[in-house]
């Protein structure tokens, strides 16, 4: 059965068409009906902003880069061997894409490997940390996600495994199943096809939107498999995600946003096809943060797969404010940590905290930027009059 | 000839199924004798089959588009030979095309037909080319020929009476289009169509008709039988309809109200959507945006939204309206005075704009910027000064009684080779970026030859004595030998008044010693004066002339003085920065968010590739040369803190932020260097109250 859409999103009806008095109170659309722009990217811009150094190579941070990429590359060792514990979990899935007979619960459609594994782009997980190295694997089902045909096909991929290799657990996530083995994980990301979404109800089934975003998984997974071919790419991936691993500020900064942010900062160098270092597109990438790529009135970057800029993207924005905000201030703060104390941003040398307080570092009085919104804050920035007027009064005084 | 139809539904009927119905007609009409092809119902089985929905009029397709245009070729290639409806390539005139064609129409043979097997098949009523012959019998049916030359018929014996009396007609002959208007006639000129057309006709050979307009005016055709002799508008001249395409290019209006279209760029920086936030109307190339400026409804709301005393006049055609346009430029007359208009028309431009952001600029910029009064009373004071400097130079020149000779300089200087050459104003007087807090002003005197200290030690002792009464008792001067500046200090209505002279020489530039001896000034504060004499010329060329440059840059400069972290930051570099923003037809409000956004990318950290002064193009020097690590550092801060503020709407938070008492505080307590008085005499400073 098809639900018909309705013509109108909620807000529009009962409402006579584009009142100008009206305005919604404060929410995302108000920013994106905003002209927006894409952000200050000097590489854009080079006849218009004559520069005095041309700085494409930086040989200070290119050495820090490649110490810091040697700490968080995984051995070659471990690897291998999740390597192997992902293969012999994928055979097993392609015998029920061969033989569907043999399993009941649901029916596979496809098997395909997707994220950082795969592309080549995985790194260590933090030192002491009990995270395991993970690859992924994103198994579209034929049938409906759901619950209790999750745990049959846990209990299936038990029972195969059980001879072959050891395997210390399995579990059933929100986005599917999750094998471990001591320090290795792979995570199995179930979808169903997109036919089928219509019909998900998340009280039996897996979550519409993270089937979604798994099936969607697939798709940058091919993209990223395509275009992100260059070293520099791959190298500005690890780079950016283990930025991400140590401050908690850049969490809104997904593995695709990473992706494309990465891929947009090497190559696009202002219609040429050179592909930029390693430590300029790293600057670069904070650089862009910095300038509020992601902050309202701003395009973001391109996104390929839904054909849109990230920042209009209309169904669901891929950040709330709150994040929009605590991912361009950390970055603000890490960028002009990078430009005294680059060792410290890379992470091949402990330094003070720089989001706990004022600090000293290498002689320049630090302090972090502060946020601006806040997660309970919904109209915080409506100013009434009689602050202005305030402000005012004290401007004449 | 069923097993044809077959073939011909399955290439068409599959996908194209209205395709496939316009077909079958055109296939008919050239099996059939011409009486047939009227009746458009195929009497086969197959074909309604395949084409169910065939009851449909097919005056519904009559557009002819590429795609119905190749399936007609395939058409024709799939046709058995043997048929008596096979084309045959040397016949020129088909019958069925005959047997109900007027003699306007006809196929041509195309000119290059001895090497090309296909040939042109030119309808001359339609003006089109056909690719193929079943094409062009397809056309011939079709209801839009039809009409087409229902309209040629009429058209020999009455004239055009649908159009209204009074409104001149352009017609193109050559796509046989008219137009109401000179700017739509343009248009077409311009077009796509217009351009295919010329090329089909070069193409076959034929006359191009010129494309001077043929002006269809109903009044003017007096040998018609036409009633417009009722209408009193006959008193037009014959003449004036004798309109050349030159003339109409010349009349046609000035664009207006440029400043309400917001320009979206894409990554590349190329404007790909303009908005007219009079009109709520969007274009995406620029040729609409400037038709539209043009347009007659873009006027009006120009008229009813900006300016009520507008002349629109009803015949867009004949208006010439340069006079009563209102241009506010911020022209900075070149004669150094300050002009009060200027301040004041700066923030009328801002009322038009809509968003919160711009609001919220104008109303800060009407907070800060001077009162006539003020300005007045600087202006005086500023003049006090040059006059007294004026015959102080001329004391000096009777001194040393040389001989005189003529100077062609501005009328402040005297003409001496030993002393001084000329004042200038440098800095906010000569940029005139003022704003409330603003005490103390700076103007260079330049000498003839490097001036010595000696020098400025007479002129302080003789200043006194220059100035007329009513300053006299008013002005304590004071000569600063360490920084080789004379101090003025003046007590007017509207508290203590600075102004410092600076003193350098042009000659200076050619000397290679560093510094000459002890008794001139040293080279580098005679530069720094030149460095700022250049600075204010390119303002005034470069930046002033641009539309809210100079609130833009006031605005910013009270954050300057507002803020501890922004202290550093002088106007020189303000103003680059706005340039560079405004240079990319940007609005008011984006242009400020760009300037944040350059700070906020690290522009002025220490490892960014940093900016070259524009007025000096040959050095190497960096804007941000003065400035320390922590400086540079703390600028970075504030920018990224007022461009999230500015995204989240909370613009006016930042403006205010620092006069927030705790703020203040934890700022005050940070150790900051002490660099502040080196840069004293290159910064514009600013003195609080």
């Amino acid at each position: 059965m098809r639900r018909s859409r309705p013509r109108f999103p909620p807000w529009r009806q009962n409402r006579p068409p584009y009142q100008h008095s009206y305005r919604p109170p404060f929410s995302q659309h108000q920013f994106q009906q905003n002209q927006s722009s894409d952000v200050f990217d000097f590489l854009n811009l080079p006849e218009a902003f004559p520069s005095i150094k041309q700085l494409f190579d930086d040989p200070i941070l290119t050495a820090i880069i490649m110490e810091r990429i040697q700490q968080i590359t995984p051995a070659a060792a471990d690897s291998f061997a999740l390597m192997n514990f992902g293969s012999v979990i994928r055979q097993k899935l392609d015998i029920l894409v061969l033989s569907p007979s043999s399993f009941t619960a649901c029916q596979v459609s496809e098997v395909r490997d997707v994220g950082s594994y795969k592309h080549n782009t995985i790194i260590n997980p933090p030192i002491g940390s009990q995270i395991p190295l993970t690859s992924d694997l994103v198994v579209v089902l034929k049938t409906l996600p759901t619950r209790e045909a999750i745990d049959q096909l846990g209990n299936r991929l038990k029972q195969d495994l059980q001879n072959e290799i050891e395997l210390l657990s399995i579990r059933s996530t929100d986005y599917g199943l999750s094998l471990e083995n001591g320090n290795m994980a792979v995570h199995v990301l179930l979808t169903t096809l997109p036919t089928n979404w219509q019909s998900l109800d998340s009280s039996l089934h897996l979550d519409r939107t993270i089937c979604k975003q798994n099936f969607y998984a697939i798709k940058h997974a091919k993209w990223v498999d395509e275009v992100c071919i260059h070293p520099s790419n791959k190298l500005l991936v690890r780079l950016l995600k283990d930025l991400r691993q140590r401050f908690n500020g850049l969490e809104p900064l997904n593995p695709w946003l990473i992706n494309l942010l990465a891929h947009h900062c090497v190559t696009n160098n202002n219609n040429s096809t050179e592909q930029l270092p390693p430590s300029y597109a790293f600057k670069r990438a904070l650089q862009l943060l910095s300038s509020g790529l992601f902050l309202p009135g701003s395009n973001g970057l391109y996104d390929p797969i839904n054909d849109t800029y990230t920042n209009l993207s209309r169904p669901k924005p891929i950040m709330t404010l709150e994040e929009q905000d605590r991912l361009c201030y950390t970055s603000q703060t890490l960028l002009r940590a990078l430009a005294i104390h680059p060792k410290y941003v890379l992470g091949t040398e402990n330094g003070p905290d720089i989001f706990a307080g004022p600090c000293e570092l290498n002689g320049v009085m630090f302090i972090a930027n502060e946020p601006i919104v806040f997660k309970d804050q919904s109209n915080g920035h409506a100013i009434d009059d009689t602050q202005q007027q305030a402000m005012f009064a004290e401007v004449n005084s | 000839m069923a097993t044809n139809g077959m073939n011909y539904s399955m290439y068409n009927g599959i996908t194209y199924p209205q395709m496939a119905q316009q077909q079958q007609q055109s296939f008919y009409g050239q099996g059939y004798p011409s009486s047939f092809s009227q009746q458009p119902i195929p009497p086969y089985n197959p074909y309604q089959m395949y084409a169910p929905s065939s009851i449909a009029n097919p005056s519904q397709y009559n557009s002819y588009d590429h795609i119905i245009r190749s399936a007609a070729e395939t058409l024709a290639a799939f046709t058995n030979p043997n048929e008596p409806s096979v084309i045959n390539t040397s016949q020129v005139h088909m019958p069925a095309s005959k047997s109900h064609s007027s003699s306007t129409r006809r196929s041509v043979k195309n000119f290059s037909g001895a090497t090309n097997p296909t040939r042109m098949y030119y309808c001359e009523t339609c003006r089109i080319a056909c690719g193929g012959h079943a094409t062009y019998q397809a056309h011939l049916n079709g209801s839009k020929h039809k009409r087409k030359e229902l309209v040629a018929q009429n058209q020999q014996t009455s004239v055009n009476l649908s159009s209204k009396t009074g409104v001149n007609i352009l017609r193109c002959e050559l796509c046989d289009i008219t137009c109401t208007s000179s700017d739509a006639y343009k248009a077409h000129l311009d077009g796509s169509k217009h351009e295919k057309a010329m090329r089909l006709h070069r193409k076959l050979g034929k006359t191009i008709p010129s494309i001077e307009p043929k002006i269809l005016n109903p009044t003017s055709q007096s040998t018609t039988i036409s009633q417009s002799s009722i209408n009193g508008s006959q008193t037009l001249i014959n003449d004036d309809q004798q309109i050349t395409l030159s003339r109409l290019l010349e009349n046609s209006n000035k664009p207006i109200g440029e400043e309400y279209i917001e320009t979206t760029y894409d990554a590349s920086n190329k404007p790909v959507l303009y908005h007219c936030k009079l009109c709520e109307c969007t274009f995406n190339d620029t040729k609409g945006k400037d038709m539209h400026l043009k347009g007659k409804r873009h006027r009006l709301s120009y008229k009813k939204k900006v300016n009520p005393n507008f002349v629109v006049d009803n015949n867009s055609s004949n208006t010439k309206l340069s006079n009563s346009k209102p241009k506010q430029m911020n022209n900075i007359s070149s004669n150094e005075t300050i002009n009060n208009i200027e301040y004041t028309n700066m923030d009328n431009n801002y009322q038009e704009e809509n968003d919160d952001d711009t609001k919220f600029l104008m109303m800060l910029h009407k907070q800060i910027v001077p009162s006539p009064n003020f300005l007045n009373i600087v202006e005086q004071f500023v003049s006090a000064v040059e006059s007294a400097l004026k015959s102080c130079s001329e004391q000096l020149q009777a001194f040393t009684k040389s001989s005189i000779d003529e100077n062609p300089s501005t009328s402040e200087t005297s003409t001496n080779q030993s002393s001084l050459m000329g004042v200038s104003r440098i800095g906010l007087l000569g940029k005139s970026l003022m704003i409330k807090t603003d005490r103390l002003f700076h103007i260079v005197v330049i000498c003839a030859e490097w001036p010595t200290k000696n020098l400025l030690q007479t002129i302080a002792n003789i200043l006194s004595d220059n100035f007329d009464s009513n300053w006299k008792n008013q002005i304590q001067i004071d000569y600063q030998a360490d920084k080789e500046t004379i101090e003025l200090q003046a007590n007017t209505e509207e508290g203590i008044m600075y102004i410092s002279i600076l003193f350098t020489s042009p000659s200076i530039q050619q000397e290679k010693s560093e510094d000459k001896s002890e008794e001139f000034l040293s080279k580098l504060n005679c530069l720094n004066a030149l460095y700022s004499i250049h600075s204010a010329r390119w303002f005034q060329n470069q930046v002033s002339i641009r539309q809210h440059s100079s609130a833009l840059i006031r605005c910013l400069r009270y954050k300057t003085s507002i803020s501890m972290n922004w202290h550093s930051l002088s106007s020189e570099i303000i103003e680059i920065l706005i340039e560079y923003a405004l240079s990319q037809n940007v609005s008011a409000s984006n242009a400020f968010r760009r300037v944040l956004e350059y700070l906020s990318s690290g522009l002025s950290l220490l490892n960014s590739p940093s900016l070259c002064i524009p007025w000096q193009k040959d050095s190497t020097k960096d804007i941000f040369e003065e400035l320390t690590n922590q400086q540079r550092n703390d600028v970075t801060q504030e920018a990224q803190t007022g461009l999230r503020l500015m995204s989240f709407g909370q613009l006016t938070k930042w403006f205010e932020q620092s006069t927030n008492p705790q703020l203040m505080f934890s700022l005050s307590k940070r150790p900051y260097s002490d660099s502040d008085d080196n840069n004293s005499t290159k910064r514009q400073c600013i003195e609080f109250e």
